[in-house]
């Protein structure tokens, strides 16, 4: 993950601002084959730092190369590169099919049609794939978008929040295709601004606040680093209390709090099996769940806390 | 290149709302002439009826405003929904990206305003083949230059802006400043489209003949047009960021 030579992708001092705003200042790193999370809250500036990758905007300051070359003003890069955007916009007058064939086209493939094939039925969207784009939910928005952006086999996948608007079931596939592709051999950057989905997916991670990078490397090792800082839950249901002293008795929760308006507010430091042991202490007490949701004010204070560091 | 075409002239032809605009917009100088040959008109071609009819409504009114409808939609579109960069990041230069959409936008203005033209031209007795294509030509043309232009205005600006200076453009520019200024007709489109008409066939269009330039001096302001906007285009997507 160091800055070297042998990255796929390689960051260099990049910096970008608009007018007296900076976006993202003086950051360097290196990309190498396999899976990379880009990690941070919204705002940090992972979205503008893949803009740049993508080469859909140029650094004021600094150089970025993917494979080896620069990208901005660089169109035969995207033979090999493939790139899916944050948003999730597509051709409303196009099926899922023809959306991917339009990619497809317009990368000259040979043998366009079993790209196209091997595409779709990797993305898992074979059954949606004659429909029209205007009709799908986001999970097959974002599936359909995936397909397109590897249609061509590219060498390095640029992904921003991929997982965004997916169901459980889609992310595990999502997260599976990813890791499958990983092995092939290729780069794949992911970024998130939830941390338990670039825990799944990501070995190394890049950890970017407020336009910096906080930190990079191995993912446990930061992580650790993390779980120093406790996490905040939201949990409504309409028996709180009931659920809040079943909860208070676990070691992993440092504190819940029950707010007024049936929900609490549960502090842990190991989120993930909190996570866990809500639903299984709801199921065996007959207790309703209405949501859970890791705050993400808490995930920022936790972000903060690393660069603090 | 002709993936991009297509897909343009599907998005462009797609706009139910944009597409009614211009088929009214493009149908009213039918109607007009329609209810004016109806309601006791000329019998036989009229200068009179042909100057209201092309010099008034369709080449200074109706041709712009199709064309601008098209052409801000070409780029301004897809920088709104923000699928501009599934063209961008693609291994196709910019300069056959800015050309399909161009093309596209003239391949569908074109052909509405040429029918437009043609329909009130049969309306106003002037039939045969000359005039009819003197006409088409002229409009053609006339598309070529503002479909570069309008195609530009989509890129360097928000659409709703476009359309603004674009409607400022066509009553300040095209009408108020090239009607007063004879040396400013050198640089209305309006005024090189009449100048083909004109150009092509001088008998049927005789009473444009105080208003109009030379017909190369026409051919070559919409040559320069279309250069210079395409070339602007494609100067504004290389360094724009794409959202």
């Amino acid at each position: 993950m160091t800055v070297n030579g042998s990255s796929a992708i390689q960051v260099s001092g990049v910096s970008k601002w608009y007018g007296n705003v900076v976006a993202v200042s003086n950051v360097s790193f290196g990309v190498a084959p396999g899976i990379t999370g880009l990690l941070g809250p919204n705002g940090a500036g992972k979205t503008t730092i893949l803009h740049m990758l993508a080469g859909l905007s140029s650094p004021s300051e600094g150089e970025i190369t993917v494979l080896g070359q620069p990208v901005r003003d660089n169109v035969e890069i995207y033979r090999s590169i493939g790139v899916m955007p944050e948003h999730d916009a597509l051709y409303g007058v196009l099926t899922g099919r023809a959306f991917v064939a339009f990619a497809a086209s317009l990368y000259g493939l040979l043998d366009p049609e079993a790209a196209i094939g091997r595409a779709i039925e990797a993305a898992g969207m074979e059954s949606a794939q004659d429909r029209k784009v205007g009709g799908y939910s986001r999970g097959m928005r974002q599936r359909i978008r995936l397909a397109a952006a590897m249609v061509h086999d590219p060498e390095a996948l640029i992904l921003d929040e991929p997982l965004s608007g997916t169901d459980p079931r889609q992310r595990l596939e999502f997260q599976e295709l990813l890791r499958e592709l990983a092995r092939g051999g290729r780069t794949i950057l992911v970024s998130s601004h939830i941390l338990e989905e670039v825990e799944h997916l990501a070995d190394t991670i890049l950890l970017m606040v407020a336009g910096k990078l906080a930190a990079e490397g191995d993912f446990r090792a930061i992580r650790a680093k993390l779980d120093e800082q406790p996490y905040q839950v939201r949990v409504a249901s309409p028996q709180a209390r009931i659920l809040a002293s079943a909860l208070v008795e676990r070691e992993e929760v440092d504190s819940v709090t029950v707010d007024g308006d049936g929900s609490m507010t549960i502090t842990t430091r190991r989120l993930s099996v909190v996570e866990a042991v809500i639903p299984s202490i709801a199921k065996e007490r007959g207790i309703r769940l209405l949501r859970i949701e890791p705050l993400d004010d808490s995930l920022e204070s936790v972000f903060s806390y690393v660069v603090e560091r | 290149m002709g993936a991009i075409f297509r897909l343009s002239l599907r998005q462009l032809a797609g706009g139910r709302v944009r597409l009614a605009i211009t088929l009214i917009a493009g149908g009213l100088p039918v109607v007009i002439a329609g209810i004016a040959r109806a309601f006791g008109g000329p019998e036989g071609a009229d200068d009179e009826f042909i100057q209201g009819a092309f010099g008034t409504v369709l080449i200074p009114i109706v041709l712009p405003i199709i064309a601008m409808a098209m052409g801000t939609a070409a780029f301004g579109e897809e920088i709104e929904d923000r699928t501009l960069s599934y063209l961008t990041m693609k291994p196709i230069s910019r300069f056959r990206i800015v050309l399909a959409k161009y093309l596209a936008v003239v391949a569908v203005t074109g052909p509405i305003l040429i029918v437009s033209g043609v329909a009130v031209a049969l309306l106003a007795d002037l039939s045969g083949v000359k005039p009819s294509l003197s006409i088409a030509t002229a409009l053609f043309a006339g598309t070529v230059a503002y479909g570069a232009l309008f195609t530009w205005a989509g890129l360097i600006t928000s659409r709703g802006v476009a359309l603004g200076l674009g409607l400022m453009y066509i009553f300040l520019w095209e009408g108020v400043a090239s009607g007063l200024l004879v040396g400013m007709r050198y640089g209305s489109v309006g005024a090189w489209t009449m100048s083909m008409m004109y150009g092509l066939d001088n008998q049927s269009f005789s009473m444009f003949e105080d208003v109009v330039i030379g017909l190369w001096a026409a051919i070559t302001g919409v040559g320069i047009a279309a250069v210079l906007f395409i070339g602007l285009s494609l100067v504004r997507l290389r360094r724009m960021d794409v959202p």
